[in-house]
């Protein structure tokens, strides 16, 4: 079957997707040339069946088995009240109640003073996006703790465009600047950050086994990546009110974006 | 039935109940697609697996403005491609199969595990592979195969009407004759 058209015609019809100008176009072809009507035959059968295949069920023990990979201490519902013991020991009869409630307002006071205290001595703490459990381990000295700075500003850039899928969100803190970035992309893409002297690349980690390679070369690191993988990168930054950068998204040496990403935001 | 998106809200803030129902709706379905691209069962609950524990984690950056399938299903055909890298190699199409007794497009119609197909699936390449399972297993249409592989709806057609010629021609090599 060489003729284009015939093939065209004969995959909308399958599809149903024909005009009916098309189909009887398609109805005239057949009528008049048998190769023709026994290779769309042919394509009508292979359509049919697979059309026809049944489903597999998930091995047994499936869902359960992703649930507990989700969960590893079992799905959230009420947590046993372990110190409901001790409280009943301690409750108190109708007398003293006011005493209580008077030694428990001192008590708490006291804690939130101490824990006040031990925040605005070592700085405010770092607070990057992400939900606790979810497996957001920001990479560098900013992860381990041992570097604090207060956040500046945190924004999210959705990445929606040709064969790539995923976001970018970026957290400036006056001394860092931490990239969480998100691709979902079958063929290769290519994110360069490009920075002036005032960010220093730190350090980065990537949180899945997607295939990947990361190169930092003077005031550039660029991210080649295929598949699906989340990144965290980290730069260091010596202004204090935060620095911009450059971030670009190329595909086959085509460039999808560019942004500037400031620490104001957009 | 609450919706998917409604669904995945919930389950981002915190509510374990609504991501299990998600994995109820579409265990099957994504343990399908992964079973028709990488071929092997185990390999496919693998892949399955995995899909959503990416989606539980990912729930965060789903934008309910799109389909919520759209987003997992694009994350289960990266995790087959993934996969698929992995193992390094292509199941080779075995040319010796045969069909059993009657004519070859009755067996081929009544090979309900779809074995013969598998086996003609294989010989595609990834591509087109993943187009025809998008489109004969999960039934969507060419716009919304476009919008999980990223690629526009024109080459989906395109694609698709390759890949159909393509399996025309495996079948009959591996002894579906006319």
């Amino acid at each position: 079957m060489k003729n284009e058209r015939h093939k065209e015609l004969m995959n909308g019809e399958i599809d149903g997707t024909n005009s009916p100008e098309e189909s009887l176009e398609l109805e005239r072809i057949l009528d008049s040339d048998p190769e023709a009507r026994s290779y769309y035959e042919d394509l009508c059968r292979v359509d049919r069946a697979f059309r026809d295949v049944a489903e597999v069920p998930p091995p047994p023990g499936f869902r359960k088995e992703v649930l507990s990979s989700i969960h590893p201490g079992g799905r959230r519902t009420a947590r046993r009240d372990y110190l409901a013991p001790i409280r009943n020991a301690f409750r108190p009869g109708l007398a003293a109640r006011p005493a209580y409630v008077f030694a428990a307002g001192l008590l708490v006071g006291l804690c939130l003073t101490t824990v006040t205290a031990l925040v605005l001595m070592r700085g405010a703490p770092e607070h990057l996006t992400g939900r606790p459990g979810h497996d957001y381990r920001p990479y560098g000295t900013i992860g381990t703790g041992e570097r604090t700075g207060e956040l500046l500003s945190s924004q999210c850039i959705p990445l929606e465009l040709p064969e790539v899928y995923g976001g970018a969100c970026i957290e400036h803190t006056e001394n860092s600047v931490a990239v969480h970035l998100g691709l979902s992309s079958p063929s290769e893409v290519q994110v360069v950050f490009e920075f002036d002297d005032e960010l220093r690349f730190e350090g980065y980690t990537a949180l899945d086994e997607g295939e990947h390679t990361l190169r930092v070369a003077g005031n550039q690191a660029s991210l080649t990546h295929t598949g699906d993988c989340d990144y965290n990168l980290v730069f260091r930054d010596n202004r204090s009110t935060g620095s911009s950068f450059n971030m670009k998204v190329l595909t086959s040496g085509d460039l999808l974006l560019e942004k500037t990403i400031s620490p104001e935001g957009e | 039935m609450i919706d998917d998106s409604k669904l995945a809200l919930r389950a981002t803030r915190g509510d374990d109940r609504a991501f299990e129902k998600i994995v109820e709706r579409y265990e099957r379905t994504v343990f399908n697609v992964a079973l028709r691209i990488v071929k092997d069962e185990d390999d496919a609950a693998d892949v399955a697996q995995l899909v959503f524990i990416k989606a539980y984690r990912k729930l965060s950056t789903y934008n309910p403005q799109y389909k919520f399938f759209s987003w997992l299903y694009r994350i289960t055909v990266n995790e087959c491609i993934n996969t698929l890298r992995k193992r390094k190699r292509e199941v080779l199409v075995d040319c010796d199969f045969k069909a059993g007794g009657g004519t070859a497009w009755d067996a081929l119609a009544r090979d309900e595990r779809g074995e013969s197909l598998a086996h003609a699936l294989m010989g595609l390449k990834l591509d087109y592979r993943i187009v025809i399972v998008l489109k004969y297993f999960l039934e969507l249409s060419c716009s919304e195969i476009s919008d999980i592989v990223r690629v526009p709806e024109k080459t989906v057609k395109s694609r698709l009407f390759t890949a159909r010629h393509q399996l025309r021609d495996i079948l009959i090599k591996q002894g579906y004759a006319r």
